[in-house]
């Protein structure tokens, strides 16, 4: 029971401090963070896979609701959810370890850079191509996405610095 | 049967995906044909009431700029005033007046919501329908022009910003040549004016004013700042990149614009399109 207020705590948090914060911190006047997916990421390995779709889908939504966007962030975070079994796969066969969790501290910097770095590019690729709709603005897709990706991963970088134990969820 | 159903049950993680995925798909584009007008429910309705919360607790940190820009705009229109003009004609009747009518209306209101830095941009005000704002309206801000109404709630309306893949408007030069005004998905500042005719002679440094083609825009209010210039390959055009006045990093004010006589003139002009 305890686990479930957490899980929904959190996610509200995710929520909130992207359409609150980071929704309004602009670097170069353009680019914005988007750190909310990563709790889809941070989440146990063995986590229901079908609940987490549903979870990141809302999640996405949530996003959307303030953006006016529709449903371009649900669209990415239930693809990340989708994919998020594979990126797991990927760190683990790099020493054919078994994982109980997905932190920063857990991982080790090199891994969860490797993990949560793939994952950052998987969804920003997805949301700036939606979000153009169009060939013609193809560079700023390009250039978004990869400066996007970096920004995102150190603001995650930074919030997650200070949680040395990755709360169970499970 | 009983093959679907193990087909499903195989399946149901990558089916559950896709059926997400085309929800979200299906959302989105909704969204992106008609944004913010087919589903201003009470989501909306409440989203926009949160924003407005938030808007208040941002706006308190830059009272003073926006302050300082309401008072020099206040300057401006009461030295346009009338009474700041000594009569030289005193003659006083009681005329019915029969050469002006009244065409454009302006009403104020605050931007609750704005984006500057996406693919398209898009604005919510805190004036709606009860106010008097109908879809189509145009924006305007103390700089320049800022965006069209597309959607109204009760309290809200809602609507494109210049930096828009669909917003387009007609822009003239002080020699009355015109061409056609768009923003490429560039930065904030950043627009082009594009089928200029050549011989309007435009020069770095002109402004661009809006016309009344549109007839969203009374004629005249500023667009942007001519920046540099480049002429097509056939060398009848030319294409010029301008510098919006609006800034739009810092709007907060701004007034809607009703353009009075805009439904006879679409009359009229459905009834030519129209004839046999």
């Amino acid at each position: 029971m305890n686990k479930t207020v957490l899980l929904i705590a959190s996610g509200i948090a995710a929520l909130l401090s992207q359409v609150w914060v980071f929704d309004y911190a602009l670097l170069f006047g353009a680019l914005n963070p988007y750190p909310y997916f990563f709790w889809i990421l941070l989440l146990p390995p063995d986590f229901d896979k079908r609940l987490l779709l549903v979870l990141a889908f809302l999640l996405g939504l949530g996003v959307d609701a303030f953006n006016d966007t529709g449903g371009l962030h649900a669209a990415a975070s239930t693809a990340i959810a989708f994919a998020r079994p594979w990126f797991i796969r990927l760190i683990a066969t790099q020493g054919g370890l078994e994982f109980e969790r997905l932190g920063l501290y857990d991982l080790g910097f090199r891994r969860f850079a490797v993990y949560a770095g793939i994952a950052t590019l998987a969804h920003h690729v997805l949301l700036y191509t939606l979000e153009a709709f169009s060939w013609r603005l193809m560079g700023r897709v390009l250039l978004f996405t990869t400066v996007g990706s970096i920004l995102t991963f150190l603001v995650a970088l930074l919030i997650l610095l200070p949680f040395r134990k990755t709360p169970s969820t499970r | 049967m009983n093959k679907l159903l193990g087909f499903l049950a195989r399946h149901h993680f990558t089916l559950l995906f896709i059926a997400l995925e085309l929800l979200a798909l299906g959302l989105f584009i909704r969204n992106h044909a008609y944004p913010q007008s087919t589903v201003f429910n009470t989501r909306r309705a409440a989203i926009g009431a949160a924003l407005e919360t938030r808007s208040r607790w941002i706006d308190y940190f830059g009272l003073r700029e926006q302050n300082e820009r309401l008072n020099r705009e206040n300057n401006r229109l009461r030295n346009a005033l009338r009474s700041n003009y000594a009569e030289l004609f005193t003659q006083q009747d009681t005329v019915v007046d029969t050469v002006l009518q009244r065409q454009y209306r302006y009403r104020e209101a605050e931007v609750v919501k704005l984006t500057h830095h996406k693919a398209n941009n898009y604005i919510t005000l805190n004036k709606g329908s009860i106010h008097g704002v109908k879809p189509g309206m145009g924006i305007v801000g103390d700089q320049g022009i800022v965006g069209v109404v597309r959607s109204v709630s009760p309290h809200f309306a809602s609507g494109h910003t210049v930096l828009h893949n669909r917003f387009s408007t007609s822009g003239a030069l002080k020699s009355g040549l015109y061409g056609n005004v768009r923003w490429g998905g560039g930065r904030s500042r950043d627009a082009e004016i594009v089928d200029l005719p050549d011989q309007a002679g435009a020069a770095p440094g002109d402004t661009v004013f809006t016309t009344e083609f549109s007839g969203i825009f009374p004629k005249g209010i500023p667009i942007g700042i001519v920046r540099t210039l480049e002429r097509t390959d056939d060398g009848l055009f030319v294409k010029a990149r301008i510098e919006l006045l609006t800034d739009f990093t810092r709007l907060k004010h701004v007034q809607v614009i009703e353009n009075m006589l805009w439904t006879e003139r679409q009359e009229l002009e459905t009834s030519v399109e129209t004839e046999p």
